[in-house]
């Protein structure tokens, strides 16, 4: 069984088509990379699978771990393990990170029948997982993403994956702005949870990031669907081609 | 209507009798303000009907032994207790009223008693009482009581015209006062009108926190809508040259009582009042605060906050003036509303001819949390003079989806996302005035009624 099955998915968004017939099969102890120019899908699937309510299922379906995905609530879908690092990380003033952290994680082990970490707990761990993504204990008193730079949103993101612990990681974009140190850094996070019983879904434009994470297969997607699927060597022949190659193939194929 | 005054018994002054003549004459003529009053538009019913149901009596004092107070005295004792504790921990100096009566044995030795190196707390009736053998006192009062409060207002004639008790508090110019000053005005609930009123005279150079608490126990039976009783406090603060003051006034009575409030402050030469008001209780609750900046380069920094859930009301409506030169004011109020909950801002500013130089800032928000709250803001800039710099804006909005998605996406269930959010919303109307423990204990009040699934106050629940 598939820890996630995307079968024949169409999404509309405010009345446009954005996701025409995507498949996907991601077992457990796998990782993905997702490729696609702009505006071919991507954040759009990353969102749909999150339980994003603009998003609207015209056809298809999607399990994860078995279970009927669509049937579930966001918050609950988050519960049960799927996490998405946010493409844009919402900037929230007045909700302190540390303490949003605390409730969050405390959420999935209520959920998992674990008991809750007390303050003193949730710190021995917070503090393991910051110095993992080279990031400042300061960082759990200050608001949500709130003034954070581009690439310490993309670290917090990532502090917040090691923290839940998720089954299902999609990470959109997550490397785009960082520099060097936080790119190693959120490959170290992201290889850190390379466990038999996860899978990961990485969305990216650009090799460098798969120097790090090195994927076990990388989709490209156009249109709103899968056109390609390969070996990481596709993420590099991407990279080095462009896109137009693989338009030209679908197309063909498509007639 | 009927009115009774809430005599002290014994011989009173002539200006005090005639004080109080003069105010409910006044309010004879105009009459309390009606529906068409644009300023009581939202309020005036409500007030109304509950003064009347009452037949506008003052608070009685509470006989010992007597059936229905001593349940209410027990309440009060607890709570006092319960206050006493705390203030006593926190170094401050207690003065505790149940409905609007200092009682002795509830409040702080000091209450009363001299100065000793701070603020002086004196029961006004006893001040009153007092005044041929203390001549000091009595000048005061005669000078500055009614002389800071604006005799237009409904609010104040009403408590001008029946007050019977309240607190003179007295900071000697200088003071920079350690304890804090706590007035704690216990509301029984039982069936009274109470007219507490509150003389502050910061004198030059002093600096003073005040904190003023109106709250009261639930009441257990259902009253028939009626409101169990009427909280009507007029506090009068006179902050001399270079003065600084942070005052607090918390509105936590139980959620069927009237609360139609004032605060009115003078602000002198280089003089500061910093004023954070929240309200958490009561069914309708206006609170009028006016604050003149009637000395070169004199400060406030106004913050308000009301949790207005169930069918509750909450009315905040503040006057700034800015009369001479360099001043500057900062308002920022806000409120949480859910259920059928409303809530009312009226924000005036005016900067008078003279005042050149001046800074005003106005912000009012208001978050809804359910389709049948609902919130109304009337900004009101009134500028004579072109070197001032003036801004003010208002909102009304929900959760913010993308906020509320984003929590939810690491597992938080709509209600916790909500009472997140709510709670952040909030807070930020709790910043800028009061630090340290009271503000700590704000912040979990406030905490503590938007919590998720609170019982308490279940008409947060919020819908997804
Ligand atoms: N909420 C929305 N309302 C309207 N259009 C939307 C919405 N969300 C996405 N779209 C549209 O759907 C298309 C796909 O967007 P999506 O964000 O999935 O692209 P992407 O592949 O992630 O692109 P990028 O590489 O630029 O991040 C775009 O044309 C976008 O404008
Ligand atoms: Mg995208």
């Amino acid at each position: 069984m598939s820890l996630l099955s995307v079968k024949d998915l169409h999404v509309s968004v405010a009345g446009n088509r954005i996701l025409n017939g995507l498949e996907l099969e991601l077992e457990a102890g796998q990782v993905h990379a997702l490729m696609g120019p702009n505006g071919s899908g991507k954040s759009t699937l990353a969102l749909l699978l999150a339980g994003h309510p603009a998003y609207k299922v015209e056809k298809g379906s999607v399990s994860y771990q078995g279970r009927d995905l669509l049937d579930m609530a966001a918050d609950e879908r988050a519960r049960e393990g799927v996490f998405l690092s946010f493409q844009y990380p919402v900037e929230i003033p007045g909700v302190s990170t540390g303490y949003f952290l605390k409730a969050a994680v405390n959420a999935g082990r209520r959920h998992r029948g674990e008991d809750e970490l007390d303050a003193m707990d949730f710190l021995d761990i917070a503090r393991e997982q910051l110095k993992l993504v080279g990031m400042d204990e300061a960082f759990l008193h200050r608001s949500l993403n709130e003034g954070f730079s581009g690439g310490e949103k993309k670290r917090c993101e990532i502090f917040q994956m090691a923290m839940l612990e998720p089954r299902l990681a999609i990470l959109d974009e997550t490397d785009s702005g960082l520099d060097v140190d936080a790119l190693k850094a959120v490959g170290s996070g992201v290889n850190a949870l390379r466990t038999p019983e996860r899978g990961m879904l990485i969305i990216t434009h650009y090799q460098r990031l798969l120097d790090y994470i090195v994927p076990d297969r990388t989709h490209v997607i156009m249109g709103g669907r899968i056109v390609r699927s390969g070996d990481a060597e596709l993420a590099r022949e991407v990279e080095q081609r462009g896109y137009g190659w693989l338009e030209e193939a679908a197309a063909a194929s498509a007639a | 209507m009927q009115l009774w005054r809430d005599g002290r018994g014994g011989s009173e002054p002539a200006w005090l009798e005639k004080l109080q003549r003069t105010s409910m004459a006044d309010l004879r003529v105009d009459g309390f303000p009606g529906v068409h009053d644009e300023d009581w538009k939202y309020t005036a019913s409500v007030a109304t009907r509950a003064l009347d149901e009452h037949d506008w009596q003052p608070a009685r004092m509470l006989a010992a032994g007597e059936a229905a107070g001593k349940a209410a005295a027990e309440a009060a004792a607890d709570f006092a207790a319960g206050f006493a504790r705390a203030a006593h921990e926190r170094g401050a100096d207690l003065a505790f009223f149940v409905d609007g009566r200092l009682s002795a044995e509830l409040s702080s030795s000091s209450v009363g008693g001299g100065a000793g190196g701070g603020a002086q707390v004196i029961g006004l009736a006893a001040a009153l009482a007092d005044s041929p053998a203390n001549g000091e006192h009595a000048a005061l009062l005669e000078r500055h009581l009614g002389g800071v409060a604006d005799h237009q207002s409904a609010i104040t004639q009403l408590n001008t015209g029946l007050f019977g008790d309240g607190a003179l508090v007295l900071v000697p110019d200088g003071c920079a006062c350690e304890r804090a000053v706590e007035l704690v005005f216990f509301s029984t609930g039982n069936e009274v009108v109470a007219h507490p009123r509150v003389l502050v005279v910061a004198g030059a150079g002093s600096s003073l926190d005040l904190t003023e608490r109106y709250v009261g126990v639930e009441a257990e039976s259902e009253n028939g809508g009626r409101s169990r009783a009427v909280t009507n406090p007029v506090t009068e603060l006179l902050l001399e040259r270079d003065a600084r003051m942070t005052h607090l006034r918390l509105q936590d009575e139980s959620k069927e009582v009237v609360h139609l409030g004032r605060i009115e402050a003078r602000v002198q030469q280089g003089a500061e009042y910093n004023s954070q008001v929240l309200v958490t209780g009561g069914r309708l609750v206006r609170i009028e605060i006016r604050v003149r900046l009637e000395g070169r380069g004199a400060r406030t920094v106004l913050r308000g906050l009301s949790l207005v859930n169930g069918r509750r009301f909450a009315d905040f409506h503040t006057l700034v003036d800015h009369v001479e030169p360099g001043g500057s004011s900062n308002q920022l109020y806000r409120s949480v509303l859910a259920g059928n909950g409303r809530s009312v801002f009226t924000g005036r500013v005016v900067v008078h001819e003279g005042a050149s130089g001046s800074n005003a800032g106005q912000r009012n928000d208001a978050l809804l949390l359910s389709d049948g709250a609902h919130a109304s803001s009337r900004p009101q800039l009134e500028i004579y003079n072109d070197d001032v710099s003036c801004t003010h804006g208002a909102t009304t909005g929900q959760l913010d989806e993308r906020s509320l998605f984003y929590l939810r996406q690491r597992g938080l269930s709509v209600d916790e996302a909500s009472s997140l959010l709510a709670r952040a919303f909030a807070t930020e109307a709790l910043q800028g005035v009061l630090k340290g423990e009271l503000l700590d204990e704000l912040e979990k009040l406030v905490a503590g009624r938007l919590a998720a699934g609170s019982t308490g106050v279940n008409s947060y629940e919020v819908s997804s």
